[in-house]
């Protein structure tokens, strides 16, 4: 199952919005992103990066598994969380993730608002499949899971941390890419009190990254 | 649920955040991708862009299904659209739109050259979702479009000529809409091509430059009679670049000592192109531009396709309007007050020139030889549009609004040159000719060039 051609490039789609004049009366516009994470790359990431990473030798995150230790770091290093799952009647329903994390056995554990994502949480918990996109809007690399089943459980405690932890990251994401920081802020904003999690194994990975090669299988 | 339409998410569809997109294949597999267009087509569908046939493109034809998250970029507030797969389109106004918005989004992104719309997926919108989420105040306009709409047309309905209509118009996109560059264009059906009559915020004015139909955003908007708008621009819907690669595709030299360069922003960031139509017919283009990115949305669009209506429909009432007048012989020829200057005009394409300068050519052209050689021949000062109307030498386009059109653009153009012949209105439909050189006409394209003296 590939998520795009070989030799296609695809939509980047993370652009500089210029300037927002219409955000001008909007407070918080001065927020200071993180200097660690507004580390520009100017060349933007290619699917051959994470391709020809998977050909040599790599170490896999745990027996079975389609995550190595550098792709588990970049999905708990604060990106972009996009998920979708299926209806019983078979029709996609999309969703939006804050954060995630993943356990040393490979599972990973996607920590989402309950409210935004009631249709995307009530489709899995009756059965639906579940894909899940990572994208990092400073270089555009995108990575795609897939699992035939995932279960919702409530968020943890200990999620708390991680969850600020990599929405400051996005937000930071954001500004580097030159949204206004009120807005980076406020899409990243959550309520502690109304999170819901999403575990699952993932079976497949692709690479969604704009360019040659986007939407191939990385091999586990 | 709550109840909203599409109309007032249109923000949310500009681009500015991308949108997220879910499908599904035969066996429930889903897939998820961020995409940067969705595209409004009206209150009830959308349109998303096909460029590569991918795993989304696949489950899409498979199971005509697809789930969009949307973000309003000014108040973060995040809609879920449920979508069923219509059509796909790959030609039209929807498809040139989408085509144009894609190239600046490239070019914007690094990708220009590699993106290319295949088409346009259009979908019916079956159930708009409003989904909690942190929202921030919404900004306050800087201006309202829609009064600033009505004004401007109030203040056209007042004007009495084809070119008060045109200057009226974009001092009101100045003033009311806060436009500091724009231009006013009409086409003429017959050569395809538009030429400019108006223009606000350059160095020089470029009346009588042209584009062609298809050419740059100002040409595909006039072809497919719908606006065009770029947030990115891009080298691709340039005008200049259009201009130029048309000359060059003429392969003549001729083409360039004829051509009066386009007036335009050196690096616009902006632009767009709506056309001016009446009962259906292309009349020409109202084109804005601007340094700031992304400043003109789907609210500008509407306001200015308002605006272009009604100057539409109030140039279409000019010509009806305009009466036969009875021809006068002049009775004072103010005498020639310079040295002789050589007015040449080549047949091959009607351009006129004097001395070595060239001043117009076309249907503006062809008048002026006549006016001339008129002038020339009976003494006579004063004209009327119907006679010239009527006049099979002068070939002259079927829709007769080009006339009007024509005869500002050849005062403007005489005007700007500040040159020995003038043309001046009278009341409507008359217009009088002043000379204040002693000319020489030569006709260069023909077999025996005839001159005659003044």
């Amino acid at each position: 199952m590939s998520a795009g051609p070989r030799g296609r490039a695809r939509a980047r789609p993370w652009q500089r919005p210029g300037p927002w004049d219409n955000l001008s009366a909007i407070p918080g516009r001065d927020a200071q992103p993180n200097e660690q994470t507004m580390a520009r790359m100017p060349i933007p990431a290619s699917p051959a990066d994470d391709l020809s990473a998977r050909r040599g030798p790599h170490d896999r995150l745990a027996q079975g598994s389609v995550l190595t230790a550098e792709l588990s770091a970049f999905l708990q290093s604060g990106v972009s969380v996009i998920l979708a799952s299926v209806r019983p009647d078979r029709t996609p329903v999309a969703g939006i993730a804050l954060a995630c994390r993943v356990d040393p056995n490979g599972s990973v554990r996607v920590l989402l608002p309950r409210a935004r994502n009631d249709a995307l949480l009530d489709a899995i918990q009756q059965g639906g499949a579940i894909a899940a996109t990572f994208s990092r809007p400073r270089d555009h690399r995108s990575i795609q899971l897939k699992a035939s089943a995932a279960c919702v459980v409530n968020a943890r405690s200990d999620d708390l941390p991680e969850i600020t932890r990599q929405c400051c990251g996005m937000r930071d994401e954001l500004i580097s890419a030159d949204y206004a920081p009120a807005f980076a802020a406020a899409f990243v904003a959550f309520e502690p009190s109304a999170l819901a999690a999403i575990e699952f194994f993932p079976a497949r990975a692709f690479v969604q990254t704009p360019g040659p090669g986007a939407g191939s299988e990385l091999p586990s | 649920m709550t109840l909203v339409t599409l109309d007032v998410l249109r923000g949310s569809l500009e681009g500015f955040v991308p949108s997220i997109l879910a499908t599904c294949d035969d066996e429930g597999m889903p897939n998820v991708s961020l995409i940067s267009q969705v595209h409004y087509v009206d209150r009830e569908h959308v349109a998303l862009s096909y460029q590569f046939f991918n795993k989304t493109r696949k489950n899409i034809l498979a199971t005509r299904q697809a789930s969009v998250m949307i973000v309003d970029p000014a108040t973060v507030a995040t809609h879920r659209l449920t979508l069923s797969y219509v059509e796909t389109q790959t030609s039209g106004p929807v498809f040139e739109s989408m085509k144009a918005k894609l190239a600046g989004i490239a070019s914007h992104t690094g990708m220009a050259g590699i993106f290319k719309l295949l088409g346009a997926d259009i979908f019916r919108v079956t159930a708009i979702e409003a989904l909690p989420s942190l929202t921030l105040p919404q900004p306050v306009p800087a201006r309202d479009l829609l009064s600033a709409a009505r004004r401007t047309c109030a203040e056209l309905s007042a004007a009495a000529e084809l070119d008060e209509l045109m200057d009226v118009t974009l001092d009101a996109l100045h003033r009311r809409f806060g436009i500091a560059h724009s231009m006013a264009l009409m086409v003429d059906p017959a050569l395809g091509r538009l030429y400019t009559i108006a223009s606000r915020g350059y160095l020089v004015s470029g009346i009588g430059s042209e584009v062609a139909l298809g050419e740059g955003i100002i040409g595909v908007a006039a072809r497919e009679r719908t606006p065009i708008r770029i947030g990115h621009m891009t080298s691709e819907y340039r005008y200049g670049a259009a201009v130029r690669d048309s000359a060059r595709r003429s392969g003549m030299n001729w083409s360039q000592a004829t051509e009066i360069p386009f007036p335009g922003l050196a690096a616009p960031a902006s632009q767009i192109a709506v056309p001016i139509l009446c009962g259906g017919d292309l009349i020409g283009v109202l084109f804005a531009e601007s340094e700031q990115a992304m400043r003109f949305n789907y609210d500008d669009e509407d306001a200015l396709m308002l605006v272009a209506g009604h100057l539409g429909a109030l140039i279409r009432l000019l010509q009806l309007d305009d009466d036969a007048v009875p021809m006068r012989m002049a009775n004072d020829i103010a005498p020639p007050s310079e040295a002789a200057v050589l007015v040449r005009h080549f047949a091959a394409d009607d351009s006129v020139f004097l001395g070595h300068d060239y001043l117009i050519k076309g249907v503006a052209g062809r008048i002026l030889w006549k006016l001339l050689d008129e002038n020339a021949k009976t003494g006579r000062t004063e004209f009327n549009t119907r006679e010239l109307r009527l006049d099979p030498g002068l070939r002259l386009p079927q829709n007769s609004e080009n006339l009007d059109a024509r005869l500002v653009l050849l005062r403007k153009r005489l005007d700007e040159r500040g040159s020995c012949i003038r043309i001046e209105k009278c009341e409507r439909g008359r217009f009088r000719l002043h000379v204040s050189a002693a000319l020489v006409l030569q006709d260069a394209g023909g077999a025996a060039p005839r001159l005659s003296i003044i």
